[in-house]
């Protein structure tokens, strides 16, 4: 049996089917799921732009900068629209990117799903009074959403 | 948290892939689910294999799909009612754990794959060790018979 072990089936999860379980561990995370009606490597070419795309859909991000890479992590700086520079480090495969500072956490999953693209994003902050802040944030997250579906249509245009 | 989740997902697929075959993503994804809700209840973090394994086990059983009825290998069934052999079975592994029922499966898996114990199995699967015991011998029968057809 042992000689043929490694045969044996095995599965994996898609990025958004492991997005969820990562976000079952921190209860106070906003997340939320959505089926864009773009193709996946149109939506991902928007998302995996994180220096030049990030900003144009995700509220919370006036800027961001890559400041050092090591095949899929990344150190990053982020400015907020109010100002505040914050690191950040990151881990970025295609359909995956999970960024980890200090004070928060965000992360973007997306799978294709005929011609349109399931992604999934969530936010998260380690300070107190996150539990009330995460509703707000969900709320915003949808209309992040239909940001990142517009910008996405618009790359898949020729 | 990420790279915890990363270690896990490949252990959890080879257990629940092995066990639950097509309904493998969904054994996987409840178990993780299950596995990072409870995660800061686990006391020791040199259980978290062990633990990960246990929920893993059980919730492949659960989610597998059920042999149909026609030339099924019923857990009571001895090898010679298995139905004739595809000869493409040889060299599939697949293939023959597909004339396996679920539980007959999680045995191979706990006791050839990993090498756990019969006490711990039958722990595991909630069952008696005399039943570990003939369930894996009828289960190794079935497999040796349909990898060698």
């Amino acid at each position: 049996m042992s000689a043929i072990a490694g045969r044996w089936p095995s599965t994996e999860l898609d990025p958004v089917q492991r997005m969820r379980v990562l976000v079952a561990a921190m209860p106070h995370a906003a997340f939320r799921e959505r089926l864009l009606d773009a193709p996946f490597d149109d939506v991902w070419r928007v998302a995996a732009d994180l220096e030049h795309g990030t900003a144009r859909w995700e509220k919370n991000v006036a800027a961001l900068s890559i400041l050092r890479r090591e095949a899929d992590w990344l150190e990053v700086e982020i400015r907020s629209p109010f100002g505040f520079r914050l690191r950040a480090n990151a881990i970025l495969r295609p359909g995956w990117c999970v960024m980890q500072g200090r004070l928060f956490a965000v992360g973007m999953a997306a799978t294709p799903e005929g011609d349109r693209t399931r992604f999934a994003h969530f936010e998260a902050l380690s300070l107190p009074g996150s539990r009330v802040l995460a509703p707000l944030l969900r709320h915003r997250i949808h209309h992040e959403f239909e940001a990142l579906e517009l910008l996405a249509r618009a790359a898949s245009r020729p | 948290m990420s790279q915890l989740l990363d270690a896990l997902a490949s252990y959890v697929g080879r257990l629940c892939g092995a066990i639950a075959l097509d309904a493998g993503p969904d054994a996987a994804q409840e178990t993780l689910l299950n596995v990072f809700r409870q995660l800061r209840s686990l006391k020791d973090p040199n259980a978290l294999y062990g633990w990960v394994r246990t929920i893993a086990i059980r919730e492949a059983v659960r989610v597998a799909r059920p042999l149909p009825e026609s030339g099924s290998t019923s857990l009571e069934a001895t090898p010679s009612a298995i139905g004739t052999a595809d000869p493409e079975l040889a060299g599939d592994v697949r293939r023959v754990l597909e004339r396996l029922a679920p539980a007959q499966r999680a045995i191979l898996v706990l006791r050839d794959l990993h090498g756990v114990d019969e006490a711990e199995a039958a722990r595991i699967l909630g069952i008696a060790r005399g039943t570990v015991k003939s369930r894996l011998h009828r289960a190794r029968a079935v497999f040796r018979r349909e990898w060698t057809t």
